[in-house]
C-alpha cells in the first residue's frame, strides 16, 4: 500500500491502467502535485482523467530522456497531427512545463506551412469574420502568404504564388 | 494556476461521468467517480441522461476519490454540496454558453471538441507564440480572436518565453525607397509588405535598432521615428533641441531585457554635441558635454552602425583611429585608441556575445577580401579571426568593390557591389558561416534589387514604439 511518504506515486489513467511513477516525475506534473499537496490523508491513487496509458508511456519516455540529459532526443514524429493534439491536451491538463513547451513547439512546427482553412479545422474554430473583414485582413497580411512552400487556401487555389 | 487545475480536474471528472454512463444513475461499476456532486439539470433538448442527487455509498474504493475531491473543495473554497456552476470563462464566448456543453450527447469526439473549446486560450497562445513570424501573420485570418492577439497581455508573455532566433533585416532598396524589403534568414526569404511601417511621405533611412524596434532618421537628418516593422506600431520622436542638421551617428539600447521596458536613443555629431532620448519620459536630454579625453572634432565613421552592449554604445572614429563609447546608465564617455588594420576600407563595427568585432574590406594589389576581426581588450588591438571564402573573393578580383554592412549583432548581411555585380552574403559570427542571400525580387518582378541600406532587427511581435 503506497503511502505519501514512499517514492512512488500511483497514477490511474482514463483507460484504467495504473502507473507507479517516481515522485520526481509526479512533481513535474503540477496538477498532480497540487492534488498531493492538498490532500490531508495519504493518497492511494490519483486518477488522471484525459490522460490515456499511451500518453503516460510517452511522458515516462520523455522523463527518462531528460533525466539522462538527452531531452533533445525525444521525438513525436511518429504521432499524426490528431494524436499530437491529444497528447498536448493531456500534457496541458497535467500542467507539465517542459514537455508542454516541446509539444507546443511541435504543433507549431506542423502547422507553420498549413493553410488558414486547415488550422481552423484542426482546432475546431469557426471563421467569425464577415467576408469584407476577411478580405481586408487577407490583403493587409498578403505579404506573408507569398511563397511556394505554403499550402494554398482552398478558396484561393487558382491564385498563383 | 492551482485553482484552474482543480477546476479542470472537476470538469474532466464530469465529462468522464457523462462519457461512461448511458443509464440514469451512476452505479458502482465506476467506483473511481465522485458521488457527492450535484448538478443543474441539463436543458430539455437532451433526452439521454438526467442527473439527480444521491448520497455517497458505502464503498471504500470511492473514498480515495472523495478524499481528493473533498480536499480540492477545502483548499479552494468551493463546496461540493452546492450546485456546481460551470467555471468562469476567461473571456466571454459569445457564440455558446457553457451550460450547453454539459447537456450534449456524449460521443467522445464531441467531448474532445468541448475540451478544446473550454480551455483553448493559453493552449492556442502557447502554440501561436511559437510559430514563425510569417505564419503568425497568415493565421491572423483564422478568426477574430487570433487577429487580436497582439493586444493580449497573456500572449505577450508567451512570446517573451520563446527564445529569439535569427534577426531579420530591414532594407531600403534603390528601386523602392518608400517601403522596405525584409529578409528572413531562417527561411532565406524576402518579404515585401505592401504597407510602409511609417506613415510619412519623407524618405527615411534605418539607422539603429534594439528590442525589435527600428529607429529611422529622415534623409535631411531632422526627425527621428521609431517603429516595429512588423506591426506598424510607430512613433515620431519629439523634435531635437539642436537646430543644426549635420550628419549624426545614432545608437539605440533597450532598458532591461524586455521590449516593454523602454529604450534610449543617442545621437552624436562631429563637434561633440549629443543628446539622449528616453522613451519612458518621451523627451530628449543633454546630460553634459563630451569630456576632454575624447578628441574633437569627432571624426565619426558614419558608414558604421553603432554597437550596443548592455547599456553602452560604441562608435567608430578616426583621427585617432579607434572607438568611442557612451554608457547611457553612467553617462560616461570613453575613448579607446585602436590602430586600424592596413589596407582597410568600408569598415564597420559589429558585436557578438559582448565581444566587439570589426568587419571590413582588405584590398591588397588587385585582390579584395572581406575580413573579420575581434577586439583584444587587453591590448586594444584588432585580431583577424575569419575571412570570406577565397572562391567568393575571386569574383571581385581587380574590381573596385564597395561594401555595406547591415546589422551589427550576431548575424550580419554584407552587400558587396562593383560596377556590374551585386552580391548579398550573410555572416554568422558564432558559427563563422558565410551564406549567399537570394536576390531581392519584388513579387511579380524579375529584376534583382540593389540594397541601399538597412539594419537588422529581432522580430518581436509585441514590441511597441
Amino acid at each position: 500500500m503506497a503511502s505519501s511518504s514512499s517514492n512512488l506515486i500511483s497514477l490511474k489513467t482514463s483507460d484504467g491502467t495504473v502507473f507507479k511513477v517516481e515522485r520526481a516525475l509526479a512533481k513535474t506534473m503540477k496538477t498532480v502535485q497540487a492534488i498531493i499537496e492538498e490532500a490531508d490523508a495519504n493518497i492511494y491513487m490519483i486518477p488522471i482523467h484525459n490522460v490515456f496509458s499511451h500518453h503516460m508511456d510517452m511522458i515516462i519516455d520523455y522523463y527518462k530522456l531528460s533525466v539522462a540529459g538527452k531531452s533533445k532526443e525525444f521525438s513525436v514524429e511518429k504521432l499524426d497531427n490528431d494524436e499530437l493534439k491529444d497528447f498536448l491536451l493531456a500534457v496541458h491538463y497535467l500542467n507539465m512545463e517542459d514537455l508542454f513547451e516541446v509539444l507546443t513547439q511541435a504543433v507549431a512546427d506542423r502547422l507553420e506551412k498549413k493553410s488558414v482553412g486547415y488550422v481552423r479545422k484542426y482546432f475546431g474554430i469557426e471563421n467569425d469574420f464577415t467576408p469584407e473583414e476577411y478580405a481586408a485582413i487577407r490583403k493587409k497580411n498578403d505579404w506573408a502568404f507569398k511563397g511556394d512552400d505554403i499550402e494554398p487556401e482552398e478558396d484561393e487555389e487558382k491564385q498563383e504564388e | 494556476m492551482e485553482g484552474l487545475a482543480m477546476l479542470k480536474y472537476l470538469i474532466s471528472q464530469l465529462h468522464q461521468l457523462f462519457h461512461d454512463s448511458s443509464s440514469i444513475l451512476l452505479q458502482q461499476q465506476q467506483p473511481s467517480l465522485p458521488t457527492t456532486i450535484f448538478l443543474h439539470p441539463p436543458p430539455p433538448t437532451t433526452t439521454t441522461t438526467r442527473w439527480t442527487s444521491f448520497d455517497s455509498e458505502e464503498d471504500s474504493s470511492v473514498d480515495d476519490c472523495c478524499d481528493l475531491v473533498m480536499a480540492a473543495g477545502k483548499s479552494h473554497s468551493f463546496r461540493i454540496s452546492e450546485p456546481l456552476k460551470p467555471p468562469p470563462a476567461k473571456k466571454p464566448r459569445k457564440d455558446r454558453s457553457r451550460g450547453k456543453s454539459l447537456g450534449r450527447s456524449c460521443s467522445s469526439e464531441v467531448m474532445e471538441q468541448e475540451i478544446w473549446k473550454d480551455f483553448p486560450e493559453d493552449l492556442f497562445e502557447a502554440v501561436i507564440a511559437r510559430l514563425p513570424i510569417a505564419a503568425f501573420f497568415r493565421f491572423r485570418s483564422v478568426c477574430r480572436q487570433w487577429d487580436s492577439l497582439l493586444a493580449s497581455q497573456s500572449f505577450s508573455q508567451h512570446c517573451a518565453q520563446v527564445p529569439q532566433e535569427n534577426p531579420w533585416f530591414y532594407t531600403i532598396t534603390h528601386e523602392n525607397v518608400n517601403s522596405g524589403a525584409m529578409y528572413d534568414p531562417s527561411l532565406k526569404k524576402w518579404h515585401h509588405p505592401s504597407i510602409s511601417p511609417l506613415p510619412t511621405k519623407l524618405i527615411v533611412l534605418p539607422v539603429a535598432s534594439a528590442g525589435g524596434l527600428v529607429c529611422f532618421l529622415d534623409i535631411g537628418h531632422r526627425n527621428f521615428y521609431v517603429c516595429n516593422p512588423l506591426t506598424q506600431s510607430f512613433k515620431e520622436l519629439p523634435a531635437r533641441s539642436v537646430k543644426v542638421w549635420s550628419r549624426v551617428a545614432v545608437g539605440m539600447t533597450v532598458n532591461g531585457n524586455s521590449a516593454g521596458s523602454g529604450y534610449k536613443i543617442l545621437w552624436v555629431g562631429c563637434n561633440g554635441e549629443y543628446e539622449v532620448y528616453d522613451s519612458v519620459k518621451n523627451s530628449w536630454n543633454r546630460p553634459g558635454n563630451i569630456p576632454g579625453s575624447v578628441k574633437l572634432p569627432l571624426s565619426l565613421n558614419f558608414r558604421s552602425q553603432a554597437v550596443a552592449i548592455d547599456s553602452t554604445l560604441y562608435f567608430m572614429r578616426s583621427d585617432p583611429e579607434g572607438v568611442v563609447s557612451y554608457d547611457v546608465a553612467t553617462r560616461v564617455w570613453t575613448q579607446y585608441i585602436i590602430p586600424a588594420p592596413l589596407h582597410l576600407t568600408d569598415h564597420t563595427l559589429a558585436e557578438y556575445d559582448g565581444q566587439i568585432m570589426l568587419v571590413g574590406l582588405l584590398t591588397k594589389n588587385a585582390a579584395t577580401c572581406v575580413c573579420i576581426w575581434e577586439l583584444q581588450k587587453m591590448t586594444l588591438l584588432w585580431k583577424e579571426v575569419d575571412r570570406m571564402p577565397n572562391i567568393w573573393c575571386l569574383d571581385f578580383y581587380g574590381k573596385h568593390v564597395r561594401m555595406t554592412c547591415l546589422g551589427n549583432k550576431g548575424l550580419l548581411m554584407l552587400s558587396l557591389r562593383s560596377k556590374q555585380m551585386n552580391r548579398l552574403v550573410t555572416y554568422n559570427i558564432a558559427r563563422k558561416e558565410w551564406l549567399k542571400v537570394p536576390g531581392c525580387v519584388v513579387p511579380h518582378g524579375k529584376k534583382r534589387q540593389w540594397i541601399a541600406c538597412g539594419t537588422a532587427f529581432y522580430p518581436c511581435l509585441t514590441a511597441v514604439a
